[in-house]
């Protein structure tokens, strides 16, 4: 565990509370950005986020200390962003349709110039939500975050083969997305 | 060799080592589907490389109010640590509670840990808590130094010699109250145990590195006049203790 994270869980563990908040500053950027590139919403993705540090602040006394802070906080943002993810497939047909149809208007480039750096990075981010989530998670974690396949093993509780084949077979589906937005990215071989 | 494709991820990483890197690079000789796909996995990886990071909203503003309100809470009380337990107390009592409990850190303990100088100052002299609780968190662009927080405290040891501290003017927007609490909360992880009566409460940075800096009077007992001001430099992400500088008033 590093010392900031050692020496601020500590102090939130001792009852106090702007300890728990520096520890939330500290790991907020990494954490939202998890979100927001699994759940590719900023609103679900600033909940789940919150929700992924209330959750931990709960936990606060069930952290043996056996992983690193990070990869503990990793693991929650992602369990919460699958629980954001069952919470949206639930919802209604006619309210996703209409979030979705605000959200394809809010982030259309400007112009569809295809050497545009914005647009091109819009582009990466709706070919990754077309993925499916497994494959989508671990590129989060890999590519974006560039945690160590190790750790986003223990991350997801899955063997680190798992993790690499799923990697592979991600990559190979987002640029496939990327090539043919409108078409369905390889998903049939999906592996739990 | 069937389809490596555990092994595909780290050979387009470039981390495949010696026989491993040779015998896929063989398979992908004779297999022209593992060879397409290793080009489509490099483009997505370099695809995601592009991605910036996004500016995260302000979560812990939003967490401490959460855990106040008890908004969120799900949890039994047992499983939580004792403090949580005050968690359906409304958010703008958790302020109040953090005005009271960390703030009252500040002249307890702290004066052997001191520099030369600031003498056996071990209380607040100056600001009652209804000062403390005005105390607004000012946003600066300043890159202080070691000098430049001298030059800070010594202008404000001749600016209290002169006038009153809740006198002292401020200058530049102001954070939000959240963003106060954290600050504050911040130089008292820094300065566990530190003396003195914050006077003014700054986010700017220090060598570089975004801080906050504590402005505080401190005095040789309850009620007696302020003798000294003490800048503390806290780092904002880590609340590490940075630097400090005493000066005489």
């Amino acid at each position: 565990m590093s010392r900031p994270d050692d020496l601020l869980l500590r102090r939130a563990r001792g009852g106090d509370p702007t300890a728990f908040g520096a520890l939330v500053e500290l790991h907020q950027t990494r954490i939202y950005a998890v979100c927001l590139r699994i759940l590719a919403d900023p609103e679900d993705a600033r909940d789940a986020a919150q929700d992924a540090f209330m959750t931990a602040f709960r936990k606060l006394e069930q952290f043996r200390g056996d992983a690193a802070f990070g990869t503990w906080l990793h693991r929650i943002a992602v369990n919460a962003c699958y629980d954001s993810l069952r919470r949206a497939k639930r919802q209604p047909m006619l309210h996703r349709a209409d979030h979705n149809d605000e959200r394809a208007l809010d982030d259309a480039p400007p112009t569809p110039d295809p050497a545009d750096e914005i647009a091109g990075t819009i582009d990466v981010a709706r070919a990754l939500a077309l993925i499916p989530e497994d494959f989508r998670v671990v590129l989060v974690l890999a590519d974006i975050e560039d945690l160590p396949y190790e750790e986003i093993a223990r991350v997801l509780d899955v063997p680190v083969g798992t993790v690499k084949s799923r990697v592979h077979r991600g990559r190979v589906a987002l640029a496939r997305a990327l090539a043919e937005p409108e078409g369905v990215p390889e998903a049939s071989e999906e592996e739990r | 060799m069937t389809h490596p494709e555990e092994l595909l991820a780290d050979y387009v990483d470039g981390s495949l080592s010696g026989s491993l890197r040779t015998s896929v690079d063989a398979h992908l000789q004779a297999c022209p589907r593992c060879r397409a796909e290793v080009e489509l996995a490099d483009a997505g990886r370099l695809a995601l490389a592009r991605l910036p990071d996004p500016m995260s909203p302000d979560l812990a503003g939003r967490v401490i109010a959460a855990i106040g309100t008890g908004s969120r809470d799900s949890a039994p009380a047992s499983a939580a640590p004792p403090w949580y337990r005050f968690g359906a107390i409304a958010a703008a009592a958790v302020i109040a509670l953090l005005i009271a409990v960390v703030l009252p850190k500040v002249g307890t303990n702290g004066a052997s840990d001191r520099a030369a100088g600031s003498g056996d100052v071990t209380r607040p002299t100056v600001a009652g808590t209804e000062t403390l609780a005005a105390l607004s968190l000012e946003l600066q662009e300043i890159d202080y130094d070691e000098a430049a927080i001298q030059t800070l405290a010594g202008g404000y040891a001749r600016s209290a010699a002169a006038s009153a501290p809740g006198e002292i003017a401020t200058s530049g927007p102001l954070g939000t109250p959240a963003q106060t609490e954290r600050a504050q909360g911040c130089v008292a992880t820094a300065f566990p145990g530190f003396p003195g009566s914050p006077i003014r409460l700054l986010s700017a940075r220090f060598r570089g590195t975004p801080a906050y800096l504590a402005v505080v009077l401190e005095g040789p007992g309850p009620g007696q006049p302020a003798d000294t001001v003490t800048v503390w430099v806290a780092d904002r992400a880590t609340c590490d203790a940075l630097s400090f500088t005493t000066t005489r008033i």
